[in-house]
């Protein structure tokens, strides 16, 4: 979800108008855009649609909110060659495509969403660069046709923007900001990408950086080369084809190049940029009116239709009882016949279409899970005890160390943002403990209760764990025995009309001869006693405590998800 | 308190006095000192960290009536008088001399005792609430695993794998076991085609590969939505309609607005006749019964297993407008492979909001509270 940074000023000159915040607002809606705020000059715009990277830009916006023009640099035509693929980058990066455009030269806002726009594709769309990046140079000085190589890593020397010396790429990756940053995309020590002019100057190391000469575009210049590499040519294409609708937005005159591959490619050996209606990502669609029909409930006529696709930006062919639509060039997004028909609902509005109520009947009903959790917690309750609710997320130490326990491993994230927060809770117990030991200002007694969701290790489950319902008591008191606890759960028990036997087994969180496991069915299911008072000095509590947990799944049958 | 070859000053002569007195008539009252120099020095002796003596304070007091109160003591005995008694016991109930007495009233300005006692908590509460509604509403409940395979999380519902919200650190992976071992193989096959043709779908597809093993990996759920996934593709018939109240897992720095897991409201609506008219009609439905709205808006949204997709506003009595979730119809490519017959339209509702706002709380983790007094400080949600 790319938020933006747009100059207001610059998105009043591509909108041809300047309309006031509730406008602006109502606008950027429709695009599924939302304006969050604005400092000095700068709108801060989030945009939602991961599948319209031609809207992460002001350009783009602009352009849908603007009726269709035409756009001559996407019409079949003649390409002079641009650039010369080599065979040794067929498997590491292999696509390269480029135009060159010349216009009035860029003011500083243009080039400031020139550049920001480069950095939103190739780091939301182009997935941090690796699928594509994109590369802006001045194209004067550039003899064409430029190539498209690989060299080994210690030769190919260049001066990097922003750099002072000429490095080899080796030492472009170690010492270079962005060569830290996205150096691993390239294998260490593989041949890396090399763009050069025919005079053999080097442009840059995509995907890593530009030369600090002609890959330094600046304010006032007019003649522009727009590349983009990649693993995958539609979405190289559509970068490309984003990029040079922006700038003939901007009144510039985009001048088609081609690319010469030695190997096939899914556009063959000479593909074309920017590539043309109905190419690649965006094929023709067939939309059947009936789809209409289903989706909105709605049949509008073929003209009603057409006119609101192509007031939209599409190109329409009307037929029997179907559109042919195909999508513009600097879209991706043509899937489905789905994908069209939500378009002509944003061009009728969101809110044109009225709601209608549900007719059909269906009985509802809770989880016997939720029946099995609220009943016990019904019971909990009327013996006066207060319910807590816990993060399912706790530490490790929690699960294991403070509780004197040696169990298999708890279900552990990998990827935690925290230690306080790296596994799944596999028992209340600790949860309770928390509390306890937080509390010790609260007014006693202290007679707890939780009934929920644990994740349980097992190994011969398909996930690794089970989930399942669990029910615990602490009661923390000047007096809390054994005896009380027993009660409480006899009680509980006998209203569940669940029959239970206590026995004896080794448990490290309670104290040696004051504790038991219960028996369901012969079956262990859960334990009781007074708490360890070396598992109290561990949670910081200075209270007697003594606690049950029983899992709530095998009397019930609730079979764990 | 003697310097070696001095004499005692005044204040140490006053000291050796009262120790003497006290050593020999332990108990003796502070009026039996001889003087008020040696009263105030055994009152300074007896504060501080190193008092080396203590006074004890007892209070004594006698009544007497008064020659105004004679005639009237006299007048009570005549009459019989009345005693008032503080409690009824089981005794003067069995004896019967409750009769003769009279019960003594309480001062009703004074506060009562605090007692402590057990009530549901306020959040789990609220969403009990909400439960109960959308099962009067006619939806089923939908349950799952807190550990779900990225097949049922992302893949089954179309969410191409190169997409961003499935980068590292975006959902949680799962290390203690890495894959699941049971996703099934011809709704897999399916959906890999879905993703990489659009094949049986009448679809373009994404245009990638499918990566068979990733679909695998374990994650923990990141989003109700998987359950709905889930359950579309076993359970769920067509009329139905299904929700869950789901706990979720989102990498996020834990803060006032983001805590480590949280709820997530969602399910589905099945039908053959349902339409983008009846989504709308949901929401506008769900906003009235779960939040009192008075008016609900939608506007255009994106998710990348439904289309078309809204946002939903409603404008509450109280708050004004704010936002309440997101619907949308699910893509061919997600309800083709399941074998889904008719429409579905997918919704959620984000109610943390809600539920803070009824509860008065500001920080959002004080939902999950580990303080019992913060818990018992917050109120239930209003009856409405």
């Amino acid at each position: 979800m790319p938020t933006l940074d747009i100059d207001r000023s610059d998105l009043n000159l591509l909108l041809g108008r300047s309309p006031g915040d509730e406008e602006l607002h109502r606008l950027l809606e429709g695009r599924k855009a939302e304006m969050k705020g604005q400092e000095g000059p700068l709108l801060r715009v989030e945009v939602t649609d991961t599948n319209r990277p031609d809207l992460w830009c002001a350009e783009g916006l602009a352009r849908a909110c603007r009726p269709p023009r035409a756009y001559p640099c996407f019409e079949p035509g003649e390409a002079a060659l641009g650039i010369r693929a080599g065979a040794s980058l067929r498997e590491l990066r292999p696509f390269v495509q480029a135009f060159r455009a010349r216009g009035p030269g860029l003011s500083a806002g243009a080039l400031a969403a020139l550049i920001q726009t480069q950095e939103k594709l190739a780091e939301n769309f182009g997935r941090s660069r690796k699928t594509v990046s994109i590369g802006v140079y001045r194209a004067g000085a550039i003899r064409f046709p430029v190539s498209y190589e690989a060299g080994a890593p210690g030769e190919p020397r260049m001066r990097a923007l922003g750099d002072t010396q000429i490095r080899t790429f080796t030492e472009i990756l170690r010492a270079h900001p962005k060569g830290i940053e996205y150096g691993t995309i390239l294998s260490p020590g593989k041949p890396v990408p090399v763009l050069k002019d025919a005079s053999g100057t080097i442009l840059s190391f995509p995907p890593i950086i530009n030369s600090d000469d002609l890959g330094q575009v600046r304010v006032g210049d007019g003649d522009l080369l727009v590349e983009a590499t990649g693993a995958d040519l539609d979405a190289v294409l559509l970068v490309e084809n984003i990029l040079a609708a922006n700038l003939s937005d901007r009144g510039w005159i985009v001048e088609p190049l081609a690319t010469e591959y030695p190997f096939d490619t899914p556009r063959g050996r000479r593909v074309r940029t920017p590539g043309g209606w109905g190419e690649g990502r965006c094929p023709p669609l067939e939309v059947p009116l009936g789809e209409f029909t289903r989706l909105l409930g709605e049949t509008p006529s073929d003209e009603e239709a057409a006119g609101a696709l192509r007031g939209a930006g599409h190109r329409v062919q009307t037929g029997k009882g179907t559109l042919l639509v195909t999508f513009p060039p600097w879209r991706g997004d043509a899937m489905h016949p789905v994908d069209a028909v939500e378009d002509f609902l944003l061009a009728r509005g969101a809110g044109s279409f009225p709601p209608r109520p549900l007719e059909t009947f269906t009985i509802g009903r809770a989880a016997s899970a939720s029946r099995v959790e609220d009943r016990v917690r019904d019971h909990l309750l009327g013996l006066g005890l207060e319910e807590i609710f816990s993060n399912l997320l706790c530490d490790r130490v929690s699960l294991r160390d403070r509780m004197r326990r040696a169990l298999p491993e708890p279900v552990t994230i990998a990827n935690p943002m925290s230690e306080r927060f790296a596994c799944l809770r596999d028992s209340l117990l600790p949860g309770l403990l928390r509390m306890e030991g937080s509390s010790g200002d609260a007014r006693y007694p202290h007679r707890l209760f939780e009934v929920g969701e644990i994740a349980r290790p097992d190994a011969g489950a398909p996930h690794g764990s089970r989930t399942l319902c669990s029910a615990a008591v602490l009661v923390a008191a000047e007096r809390a025995p054994f005896t009380q606890m027993a009660s409480l759960l006899a009680q509980i028990l006998q209203w569940l009309d669940i029959p239970y036997r206590l026995q004896e087994a080794p448990d490290g969180t309670y104290w040696e001869g004051r504790h038991a496991q219960i028996l369901l069915g012969g079956t262990r299911a859960g334990s009781i006693g007074e708490i360890h008072p070396e598992v109290m000095e561990r949670w910081g509590i200075r209270m007697p405590c003594a606690a049950f947990e029983i899992d709530l799944g095998s009397p019930f049958g609730l079979s764990p998800a | 308190l003697y310097v070696v070859g001095s004499r005692p000053s005044d204040a140490v002569r006053l000291q050796q006095a009262v120790l003497e007195e006290v050593a020999q008539h332990p108990g003796a009252s502070l009026s039996s000192l001889p003087g008020d120099a040696e009263r105030e020095t055994a009152r300074q002796m007896s504060r501080g960290r190193f008092a080396l003596l203590t006074i004890e304070t007892k209070e004594s007091r006698r009544w007497r009536v008064t020659t105004a109160g004679v005639p009237l003591r006299e007048d009570a005995h005549r009459t019989g008088g009345t005693e008032e008694i503080g409690e009824l016991t089981p005794e003067s109930l069995r004896d019967g001399s409750w009769k003769t007495a009279k019960p003594r009233a309480y001062n009703l300005s004074l506060q009562p005792p605090r007692i402590v006692a057990g009530r549901r908590h306020p959040y789990r509460s609220f969403l009990d609430g909400v439960r109960a509604k959308l099962v009067s509403l006619g939806f089923e409940e939908m349950h799952g695993p807190l550990v779900e395979s990225e097949f049922w999380n992302m893949d089954a519902l179309y969410m191409p794998q190169t997409h961003p919200a499935r980068a590292i650190h975006d959902v949680y992976r799962v290390e203690t076991r890495s894959h699941a071992g049971d996703l099934p193989a011809p709704l897999l096959g399916r959906v890999a085609a879905a993703h990489e043709r659009g094949e049986g779908c009448g679809s373009r597809g994404w245009g990638y590969a499918f990566d068979r093993d990733a679909t695998a990996r374990l994650v923990l759920r990141s989003q109700g939505t998987a359950l709905s996934s889930r359950w579309m593709a076993m359970h769920a018939k067509s009329p139905g309609k299904y929700f869950a109240i789901a706990r979720c897992f989102r990498p996020d720095v834990v803060d006032a607005t983001h805590a480590s897991d949280f709820y997530q409201v969602e399910g589905i609506v099945i039908g053959t006749e349902i339409h983008y008219g009846h989504l709308r009609g949901l929401l506008e439905m769900f906003g009235r019964e779960l939040a009192q709205a008075e008016a609900c808006e939608v506007r255009p949204g994106y998710f990348p297993f439904t289309e078309p997709s809204v946002e939903a506003f409603i404008r509450h009595p109280r708050i004004g407008w704010m936002e309440m979730g997101g619907a949308g119809l699910f893509r061919p490519e997600v309800t083709t492979p399941p074998g889904v017959k008719g429409q579905v339209i997918a919704w959620g509702l984000g109610l943390d909001r809600m539920a803070m706002v009824a509860l008065g709380v500001d920080d959002i983790r004080d939902l999950f509270a580990t303080r019992l007094d913060t818990l018992r400080k917050m109120r239930s949600a209003p009856l409405v």
